[in-house]
């Protein structure tokens, strides 16, 4: 009996030992966002979250609004890029009013490669591929927080022309290297359209008006992209790369924007993300 | 790492070529493979959600277990290659994925590596494996069990499996159960045996959210008793956990909490079983931001019957781990042999009634919404009906044997179907502005034994599926598949063979196009431990349970094999 009392003792203060818990008292929300940062004289490292999403999707709209509050955290303003892949189940158009298509062939393709398990979901600069790159969209503010304080290995500067004319944007990108970058790296080239007005199924229902933004329309340099890098890069290295697109007739040029990526090809991390409006 | 693997697998080898061998201990294991070859059908899947591009998809198991004497040490292998559809698409390549190392001596049991615990009922900690789901949220770390005198202490700290890869939480916990009968001297002989206990869970896990302050260490407790006496048995349990805000609860700080009992009576004429909950913000994962399947550190029953036949089992219950009431009442009664009720070989009568329904939820002040995040998430009373029913299912029937021959068993349902929650995953807060959509089901399942001679046997089902809504006007994606029948032939040669063939026809379906029939033939083959089994057609889409909880399968059509082994 006496060592059953020892061990409920030990017990005891095993469990003592533990209750430290944390209670937290309001307010519970984080203002500060993580603070401005000072990126006056360093290129830092952008975040891309791509968003699977559909137009039938009773939740995905959670995950865009989620996307919205990441952009006007402080310190997060011009950071943070988004791109809407509309594909899947939720994405096939059927009766109206949802038989609008807004699913591209880029878009399939990086469903049967990424393997979205269910919607919504998103993977957050591609990071922990393969097993656990799809993010809940309630973990891309933290998933996001682990890149706002990097600098980037490389920049990205974009410059877009558009030809009215035959409607056909060329763009044109420019890197210098900041860190010894080792391994195959590609670049890829999407073209993204906002505003479009479409329903969307919501949770308190359907939708007509609906604003759907950075919907990818099409990417210039397959969804895989071009080699950017191959082997290694030294610092100081200076890289350059131009495409173009032609924009169908529905896409609105005025809506239009590039969004420019680099990816480590065999982790798929993308090492740094930046857009430009085709019409600044 | 690579080291100690090779170590094991030598380890068994040679006790492969020894395991009756009492000296060099003992070695079992266990093998699964599945598989599906895909065929196209543009008619059940236009959107090729059942189509990959691997055209056949395949995954599987191995088991490993050696033991000699207090010593045990395991290992599984695991293969997706690639993960069939309708399991979590994370499962990607193979592995190693389960290992450990156990020794147990005088009541001390350690455990190094993976391993599954159960705390009470589970409500507060479960870590268990259900591969027809791919649920895993096995632990690796370090456990500890110590029993004597009727007590058992055990503790643990360890991180929890999510895919090929580990929760970022921290896991650590204690428990301690009391046999009172054992423990105290003056009760061992009285008839009524006593059980108590209680449980501390606290997980850890860093706080890097931008926009949230949010607590690092939640912890969470709960105490239960377990009452036994002749034919009578009663468990209940309470648990109580602090502020945990995480993508289920979408992010408020209200504390949660959790009451289960069960009171049970039965002797050889009838039995009957009360049960029921109330959940309250009880979800609790090691990763707040984790999701459907991923480290659950508690588990909580769905609270209503588990139905086994094909048409009942689309319409299943998930447990809303954010906040529920619960009450199941069921009862058997086996009316005697040669009355005029029971028949030559006597009847057992059966009826289960199960409701579950939100708490009562009421905005914690005039300018914060029910539910918002960043804040106390609501206010709720006990003893007050929730505004929201979620599920209903009253079924009834017998079993009966009708001659040497024939057996039969009859089974009518009643069930109401949130569809809004239970397929669409809409919140309370949601479902309190709107009308959820409810879809009522009656349900019938006639099923036929026949014994042909010895060793050949003959089974029958007929099922019938009746779907009605509860007013006009709903779209399209909030009417289900409305109405099917169902039509199943086996025929089994004990013990080797088994063939069967079956036909929904879905003649309900709200859209036209999908008024289809869905064949399916099967044939297994049994010898020994081994079975092997083929089958072939159309699978509609349906919600997959096991113990309340669910994955979603999309039709698909193809040829389905699966092969099992142990030693």
């Amino acid at each position: 009996m006496k060592t059953i009392n020892k061990l409920l003792a030990l017990f005891a203060i095993f469990t003592a030992s533990l209750v430290g818990c944390d209670y937290v008292s309001e307010p519970f929300q984080d203002t500060s966002g993580g603070g401005p940062i000072d990126t006056s004289d360093v290129v830092m490292r952008n975040i891309l979250i791509e968003d699977f999403t559909g137009q039938r999707c009773n939740n995905c709209p959670r995950a865009t609004e989620e996307i919205k509050v990441i952009k006007g955290l402080p310190g997060y303003e011009g950071r943070v890029v988004s791109i809407a892949i509309h594909t899947g189940f939720f994405a096939f158009p059927v009766a109206a009013p949802f038989d609008t298509d807004y699913r591209t062939d880029e878009g399939e393709a990086m469903n049967s490669f990424f393997k979205p398990g269910g919607f919504p979901t998103g993977m957050v600069n591609r990071i922990d591929f393969p097993s656990d790159h799809f993010k809940s969209y309630t973990s891309w503010p933290e998933e996001s927080a682990a890149f706002i304080e990097e600098e980037a290995a490389l920049s990205i500067d974009i410059s877009a022309t558009y030809d009215a004319g035959n409607r056909q944007a060329s763009i044109t990108v420019d890197s210098e290297v900041f860190k010894d970058m080792v391994g195959d790296y590609n670049i890829v080239v999407l073209l993204a359209e906002d505003s479009i007005v479409s329903p969307q199924v919501t949770p308190t229902g359907n939708d007509l008006d609906y604003v759907h933004n950075y919907v990818l329309r099409k990417s210039t340099n397959s969804i895989w992209g071009e080699s950017y890098i191959t082997g290694s890069a030294a610092i100081g290295s200076e890289l350059n790369y131009t495409t173009s697109v032609t924009l169908e007739n529905e896409w609105r040029e005025n809506h239009c924007r590039i969004i420019v990526f680099v990816y480590e090809t065999t982790s798929q991390e993308i090492m740094h993300v930046d857009e430009v409006k085709l019409f600044n | 790492m690579k080291k100690i693997t090779l170590g094991l697998l030598a380890l068994f080898s040679f006790s492969a070529f020894a395991q009756q061998d009492p000296k060099t201990g003992e070695l079992h294991g266990n093998f699964q493979f599945d598989g599906q070859i895909y065929v196209r059908d543009s008619i059940l899947d236009p959107n090729k959600e059942a189509y990959p591009d691997e055209r056949f998809l395949g995954q599987g198991f191995m088991n490993l277990v050696y033991t000699r004497g207090g010593f045990t040490a395991g290992v599984r292998y695991e293969n997706y290659q690639n993960v069939m559809v309708g399991f979590p698409q994370n499962y990607r390549g193979e592995g190693i994925t389960y290992r450990f190392l156990q020794y147990s001596t005088h009541g001390l049991d350690v455990t190094a590596g993976n391993f599954y615990e159960q705390f009470g009922s589970g409500m507060i900690l479960r870590a268990y494996e259900e591969r027809g789901l791919g649920y895993d949220n096995v632990f690796d770390g370090a456990r500890v069990k110590y029993s004597r005198n009727g007590v058992t202490l055990k503790g643990l700290v360890g991180r929890q499996r999510k895919y090929f890869d580990k929760s970022t939480g921290l896991v650590r916990a204690i428990d301690a159960e009391v046999y009172l009968n054992e423990l105290i001297s003056g009760m061992s002989e009285n008839k009524t045996l006593i059980t108590v206990g209680g449980s501390f869970v606290s997980k850890f896990e860093p706080d890097n959210s931008p926009i949230y302050n949010l607590p690092q260490n939640v912890a969470s407790w709960g105490g239960r008793v377990n009452v036994q006496r002749g034919g009578f048995s009663f468990f209940s349990e309470y648990v109580y956990k602090i502020n945990d805000p995480n993508a289920d609860n979408n992010f408020i700080y209200k504390d949660g909490e959790g009451l289960t009992f069960g009171l049970n009576y039965a002797n050889k004429a009838f039995g009957i079983a009360v049960s029921g909950k109330r959940i309250d913000n009880m979800s609790y994962r090691s990763e707040r931001n984790a999701q459907q399947i991923e480290t659950l550190i508690n588990f909580i029953p769905a609270g209503t019957r588990y139905h086994t036949y094909t048409l009942p089992a689309l319409y299943p219950y998930a447990t809303q781990i954010n906040g529920e009431q619960n009450i199941q009442v069921e009862f058997t009664y086996n009316v005697p042999k040669k009355s005029g009720l029971g028949g030559k070989y006597g009847t057992q009568l059966f009826a289960n009634f199960a409701y579950a329904g939100s708490i009562y939820k009421s905005p914690v002040d005039g300018n914060t919404e029910i539910g918002e995040p960043g804040s106390q998430g609501y206010k709720t009373q006990w003893f007050k009906q929730g505004q929201i029913k979620y599920y209903q299912d009253f079924n009834i029937g017998f079993k009966r044997k009708l001659s040497r021959k024939w057996k039969m068993t009859f089974t009518y349902l009643n069930v109401q179907y949130n569809f809004d929650l239970l397929n669409k995953g809409l919140t309370d807060q949601v479902m309190l502005k709107k009308d959820p959509s409810i879809i009522y089901l009656n349900e019938f399942v006639l099923e036929m034994q026949y014994k042909i001679k010895p060793k050949h046997y003959l089974r029958f089902e007929v099922q019938g599926l009746f779907s009605e809504q509860d007013s006009v006007g709903r779209a399209f994606d909030e009417l289900g598949a409305g109405s099917m029948v169902l039509g199943l032939v086996e025929y089994s040669i004990s013990p080797h063979w088994f063939f069967s063939i079956q036909n929904i026809y879905n003649f309900g379906n709200p859209d036209e196009n999908f008024r289809l029939n869905y064949p399916y033939v099967n044939v297994a083959y049994s010898n020994g431990p081994t079975r092997i089994q083929l089958g072939y057609g159309r699978q509609p889409s349906g919600i997959f349970c096991v113990g309340g909880v669910c994955r979603f399968v999309p039709a698909s059509n193809g040829l389905q094999m699966s092969i099992t082994s142990n030693f």
